[in-house]
């Protein structure tokens, strides 16, 4: 009785997870304490996702390995036996539906109170007010969740979670809870967490923001390359070393293959304040050959600035192109004049047309040159679509496949082909290699340079820092919609780039 | 062979990687791709083994092609904007509409019947536009938006005509816009002919045909590429409103008379068939080839019955049942191949959604 009591909460013991081709999790072992908020970080791809699903029992660990919650194993890993132990998972959507009010959403989750086959609305009501209150909450439960405050939909997906009605719950997992939350909403969800935890539950925090861990959480555990690579107290801990852990030792061999820089060519694009529903006032000067980074955590408008500079998404900003002409506004067709290709990750919804050819994709952006007498030539169309593939090396060799069939990396290839058609002067590209497995990565870092060699100019928008060092000339870290930090040739290196990310204002950068 | 003019940078080592012809034939005729033209082959022999003195005569071609060329129309004025993923709802009513005008103007002015057909289809011009101006620029979904003004056009239909049957000046030289025959075929039968391959041929090989089917697949893509998605289906609606009149100038024509009720019993024959169409030939795409290959298919099936003696509704639910059928079995011939095959599981119905 007494071991138990004393025993951690959720011990990890050696627990791998191998998928085809790629080991995500390799003998990772750590534990968590009843009643602490335990931080998890890590960088893209270092295993976090995983280990979260082999939490909520959507991935069976690899033998050998197990997740013991108060004592009991976590056997067939499932997500009712999960839910029975009492760990309570809210993800980073939060997954309400916006046009249902919180008590809507809370009976949606555990079910609604009811009287005969009627829903006892009243009852559902109170009921959704007391989860609330349990986290120091008030708001209207009979609104629709949009038209809420974002910090008060989290509260709701928070309170739902912790719903009793299925058992005692006894762990929160919070998927990079503060990503879709104006900083000035961040302090409220703490006072909730803190809360939470008065409750007795514990909370395991996932998170990219050094700054936030540092000031909640008690201990915090490492993850990289899908190994674990400790779990240390926060007392006594810095950002830089924090960071330090997250990234490892830099590989420094990528700053001999980086381009040399291009500070004297001529200047292709001037942007100035551009300002969107994030980005606030952001400029920069683009030249000839030159590969331009933007670093920045989800919600620092990195996300938006691709879409914002091409006129994909409403923006203000003021460009001025190679000749010093002056534009005001953006659009899309303004940006195909200009040369603005955005290049969009292949996962985005609008990179490329699924039901589309590969052929037909390649070809979209340019089909007026190949058109005689109003009639598009099919040998000029697929000689250029021919070529393109042959020279991205696309598979599989048939312009005729759909692309929604191609594997991630060829679908980038593919929206790539598309841009490169039209020999625009500057590529925005947006997460380039997201989805996109570790041969055809370097595949597109090689394209990147070489067009660059070539005299085109590159914005490259990414949430990965591998991106930056040795392909970009330049990075700009974006903080609360500004740049906070420019680093330049040598200086780019991924702990550089983590910590000029994560300031919390961009004042001291 | 054509010189690469377009772009220095492309190899060019631009070998061919199609699938070889004998493959592409096979997989051109196979039941997957053009179902419907077996269901139609097998209608025919059904009928000739069924009732072979009256099913197998000239005469039983020739009604159902000028039966169905109006329907056949009505079916190719749809096929534009719904590959731009906009659903025109309101044909029928603009085919009574135009009809109704056509009759009217002929038995009120004395303009010449070529002057009438040109009003006629301006008519449907000026209901395309405005379509356009409420499904494209009040962005209102359009699958509602032109069922509203489907519903207006009906009532300024029965207006026009005070509910009566117009007739005056129908027959004679403005008849003959419909009855005429060149070579044995009516000349509804040459319009749908005609439209047919114009609209082939402006879907598959012009550049604003490409941006028809990506607008309907996805338009924020096409934007993106610089091209204006709202002029794409405002000029899409125009075509349909403009179609669809010429098919209610060609009713009235046909029937020598104008009625009122005539053109919305049109709306779902012409739906069935672009759908049914949608799913031969190019592999879920609207195009015009499997819409008349839909249309003379429900064609065949309906003249055959009412030529057994079966009753006057049989049609109807033969059309209904063939269209389940088809597009049923083209679905679960598709589904568990379709990881293997670059074919999409069903036509792309572009929810209503898609065109707001």
């Amino acid at each position: 009785m007494n071991a138990v009591a004393t025993a951690p909460l959720i011990e990890v013991e050696r627990v791998s997870k191998t998928f085809p081709g790629q080991r995500a999790l390799a003998d990772v072992s750590f534990a968590i304490e009843r009643g602490e908020i335990h931080a998890l970080v890590g960088e893209n791809g270092s295993g976090k996702s995983t280990l979260i699903k082999a939490l909520a029992g959507f991935h069976a660990p690899d033998p050998g390995g197990r997740i013991v919650v108060a004592g009991e194993e976590l056997k067939d890993s499932s997500p009712q036996d999960v839910r029975r132990l009492g760990l309570r998972f809210v993800h980073q959507d939060l997954g309400l539906v916006a046009e249902l009010s919180a008590a809507e959403n809370v009976g949606l989750a555990s079910g609604f109170a009811r009287r005969g086959a009627k829903i006892a609305w009243g009852e559902q009501c109170a009921r959704a007010e007391a989860l609330l209150a349990r986290i120091g909450v008030e708001i209207d439960v009979e609104r629709p969740v949009s038209e809420l405050r974002a910090v008060e939909r989290s509260a709701i997906a928070i309170a739902r979670a912790l719903d009793e009605l299925h058992g005692e719950i006894r762990l929160l997992v919070l998927d990079e809870p503060t990503a879709a939350l104006p900083p000035a909403e961040v302090e409220a969800l703490f006072r909730v967490l803190h809360e939470v935890v008065e409750q007795g539950v514990a909370i395991l925090y996932v998170s990219h923001r050094l700054e936030e861990i540092l000031g909640l959480a008690q201990r915090v555990t490492v993850l990289r390359d899908g190994r674990c690579k400790g779990t240390f107290p926060i007392e006594g801990m810095d950002r830089a070393r924090l960071a330090e852990l997250i990234v490892g030792e830099e590989v420094e061999a990528d700053a001999a293959a980086r381009p040399p820089s291009c500070a004297t060519s001529e200047l292709v694009l001037t942007v100035r304040g551009l300002r969107g529903a994030v980005l606030d006032g952001v400029g920069f000067e683009l030249r000839r050959g030159e590969v331009l980074g933007i670093a920045g955590l989800s919600g620092s408008g990195r996300e938006e600035l691709a879409a914002a500079l091409t006129g994909a998404a409403p923006a203000r900003l003021t460009v001025v192109d190679g000749d010093g002409r002056e534009w005001h506004g953006m659009t899309p067709k303004r940006a195909k004049r200009l040369g603005l290709a955005l290049v969009l990750a292949n996962r985005h919804p609008d990179a490329a047309i699924g039901q589309f050819s590969i052929r037909e994709n390649v070809s979209l952006a340019l089909l007026p040159s190949y058109t005689r007498g109003g009639r598009v030539r099919g040998s000029e169309e697929r000689a250029a679509v021919d070529g393109w593939m042959e020279s991205l090396d696309i598979r599989p060799h048939d312009p005729d496949k759909l692309y929604s069939y191609l594997s991630g990396g060829n679908k980038q290839k593919v929206i790539l082909a598309k841009w490169l058609n039209t020999s625009p002067t500057v590529f925005v590209m947006d997460d380039p290699t997201s989805g996109v497995d570790i041969g055809a990565r370097h595949g597109i870092y090689g394209l990147v340079r070489e067009q660059a060699a070539a005299g085109a100019a590159f914005v490259v928008c990414s949430s990965d820092l591998e991106d930056f060092a040795g392909v970009c000339d330049r990075v700009l870290a974006l903080v609360g919609g500004r740049v906070a930090a420019e680093l330049s040739g040598a200086e780019i290196s991924e702990s550089r780039l983590l910590q000029a990310i994560v300031t919390n204002t961009g004042k001291d950068a | 062979m054509s010189q690469n003019v377009v772009n220095a940078e492309v190899p060019r080592a631009a070998r061919r990687r199609r699938a070889p012809a004998g493959q592409r034939l096979a997989r051109g005729l196979s039941f997957r791709t053009i179902g419907a033209v077996y269901v139609w082959l097998l209608l025919v022999v059904v009928f000739a083994i069924w009732i072979p003195d009256l099913f197998l005569r000239e005469e039983t071609l020739k009604t159902v092609l000028n039966q169905y060329s109006i329907t056949a129309l009505a079916a190719l004025s749809i096929v534009v904007p719904l590959t731009t993923g906009v659903f025109d709802l309101s044909i029928g009513s603009t085919m009574g509409l135009a009809g109704i005008l056509s009759a009217w103007l002929l038995g009120n002015t004395d303009l010449s019947p070529l002057i009438v057909v040109v009003l006629g289809v301006a008519a449907g011009a000026l209901v395309g536009l405005f379509n356009a101006l409420i499904v494209v620029k009040m962005k209102i979904d359009s699958f509602i938006g032109t069922l509203a003004t489907g519903s207006i056009l009906a009532a300024l239909t029965l207006g026009i005509s005070g509910d009566q049957i117009l007739t005056e000046r129908v027959a004679g030289g403005f008849s003959d816009i419909a009855s005429k025959d060149v070579g044995g075929i009516q000349l509804p039968v040459l319009y749908m002919i005609v439209l047919m391959v114009a609209i082939g041929f402006f879907l598959e090989q012009t550049a604003s045909g490409r941006y028809c089917y990506a607008t309907g697949y996805n338009p924020e893509v096409t934007r993106l590429v610089g091209v204006s998605v709202d002029r794409v289906r405002t000029l899409a609606l125009v075509f349909s409103g403009c179609v669809a009149a010429f098919a209610g100038v060609v009713l009235t024509a046909r029937i020598q008379a104008a009625d009122p009720a005539n053109g919305p019993s049109y709306m779902i024959p012409a739906f069935s068939a672009a759908f049914l169409g949608a799913t031969q030939f190019r592999h879920g795409r609207f195009n015009p080839w499997g819409t008349i290959v839909a249309v003379l298919m429900l064609g065949t099936g309906s003249v055959g019955l009412l030529l057994a003696g079966a009753p006057t509704w049989a049609p109807q639910i033969f059309q209904g049942a063939v269209l389940i059928a088809a597009v049923g079995v083209t679905v679960i011939q598709r589904r568990p191949k379709a990881d293997a095959e670059a074919a999409p599981a069903s036509p792309p119905a572009p929810a209503a959604g898609a065109a707001a």
